[in-house]
């Protein structure tokens, strides 16, 4: 059991305000769209991280965020 | 009574004092100046809680760590002690940002006698949580002067003023839809915002799951009485917080008091007045859990 690993390839998720299908169909609410450390007041340069991988419960079992995101920008994977 | 309700409630309940709703009030505290910091580092600061209290990498994977762990949720857990200090709080780490449940006969005296200026915001918890921009905040006027000078999540068309019986059909509309009433402060004692929210999308509330109280439980512990009971079921689809489950077996709800928040939601929901609230003091076990 390592430990479980969310990537998001940030050149394929661009508009996450306009998009944000994956914060809706996580249940346990794993990800969270924050301001990047350039200008935190504009939000085309929000991005959306897995702020709370531990409560990834279902791993790949489920699979909703990775086949709902429209740019195939997520991924998991557990650690060996 | 605890000391944030000796210190700051005027024989009474913190919330309910109508002094924290002045303006006097947010001056002494220092609110405006306070406000500007969090509302700027509203999600820095939930980074830091979870990833981290200093913005290292090597201390945010230890939270869940058994010893360096517990420390590290009792240093965190200093900013949201109800000793009701309001002095040297960090805003960086949404110290002194905390909030309590109430029932929803408390908020609508709030938002009808206590508050000055009220006004429906859109929530950014479910912002960035969610990604849905819906209104569910009520703002009080400290609040309201800082919001404007940083519209990122609530623009100017964000927000509008409504007067106190529109305030309490809405949170009456809220409730319907099974949101539990939570009340901040920012400072300690000012009072800054009524919000209607459920566990994993407000930001505060979901951080309990980690132990940290940034959202007190209410003041109160929901008691079934199976005389009145009549097995109906409408109490038991709203608890949002795991402390109510019907028992087919007695065909009477089951309530955890250990586990259950205060929020008076299944005491809404039933037509028989058979769960009602007592004080959360009265019982041994839930005795100054907050």
């Amino acid at each position: 059991m390592g430990k479980l690993k969310i990537w998001i390839d940030y050149s394929k998720c661009q508009q996450p305000d306009d998009c944000g299908k994956c914060l809706q169909v996580c249940q346990p609410a794993v990800f969270s769209l924050i301001f990047t450390d350039k200008d935190y007041h504009d939000p085309k340069n929000w991005k959306i991280v897995p702020m709370f991988p531990m409560l990834c419960v279902f791993e790949d079992k489920c699979n909703f965020c990775v086949n709902i995101c429209p740019e195939s920008a997520i991924s998991i994977k557990r650690k060996k | 009574m605890c000391k944030m309700c000796m210190k700051h409630g005027a024989a009474g309940k913190w919330y309910l004092n109508a002094q924290n709703y002045l303006k006097e009030t947010a001056v002494e505290s220092n609110a405006y100046e306070y406000l500007e910091d969090l509302w700027g580092n509203l999600e820095r600061a939930y980074l830091q809680k979870v990833y981290g209290l200093v913005n290292m990498k090597w201390v945010s994977k230890k939270i869940d760590s058994p010893l360096l762990g517990r420390v590290l949720k009792w240093y965190a857990n200093k900013g949201f002690t109800r000793d009701g200090r309001y002095k040297k709080l960090k805003p960086a780490a949404n110290q002194g940002h905390v909030g309590q449940i109430i029932t929803l006969d408390e908020a609508k005296t709030i938002v009808i006698e206590k508050a000055e200026t009220v006004a429906k915001a859109l929530c950014p918890c479910k912002h960035f949580n969610r990604g849905i921009k819906d209104y569910c905040c009520l703002a009080f006027s400290p609040l309201l002067e800082v919001i404007p000078k940083l519209p990122r999540y609530i623009p100017e068309t964000g927000i509008k003023v409504i007067d106190g019986d529109q305030a309490a059909s809405f949170i009456d509309e809220m409730d319907k839809k099974g949101f539990v009433h939570t009340i901040w402060c920012g400072p300690v004692p000012t009072i800054i915002a009524l919000c209607s929210c459920e566990i994993p999308s407000c930001g505060a509330l979901r951080l309990r799951s980690f132990d940290l109280n940034t959202c007190w439980k209410g003041e109160y512990v929901a008691i079934n009485d199976p005389d009145k009971c009549i097995g109906c079921r409408k109490c038991a689809s709203v608890c949002q917080f795991g402390a109510l489950r019907f028992s087919p077996v007695i065909n009477r709800p089951i309530i955890k008091p250990e586990l259950c928040y205060g929020c008076g939601l299944c005491c809404n929901r039933c037509e028989n007045e058979a769960i009602f609230l007592v004080d959360r003091n009265d019982l041994a076990i839930t005795r100054g859990r907050y």
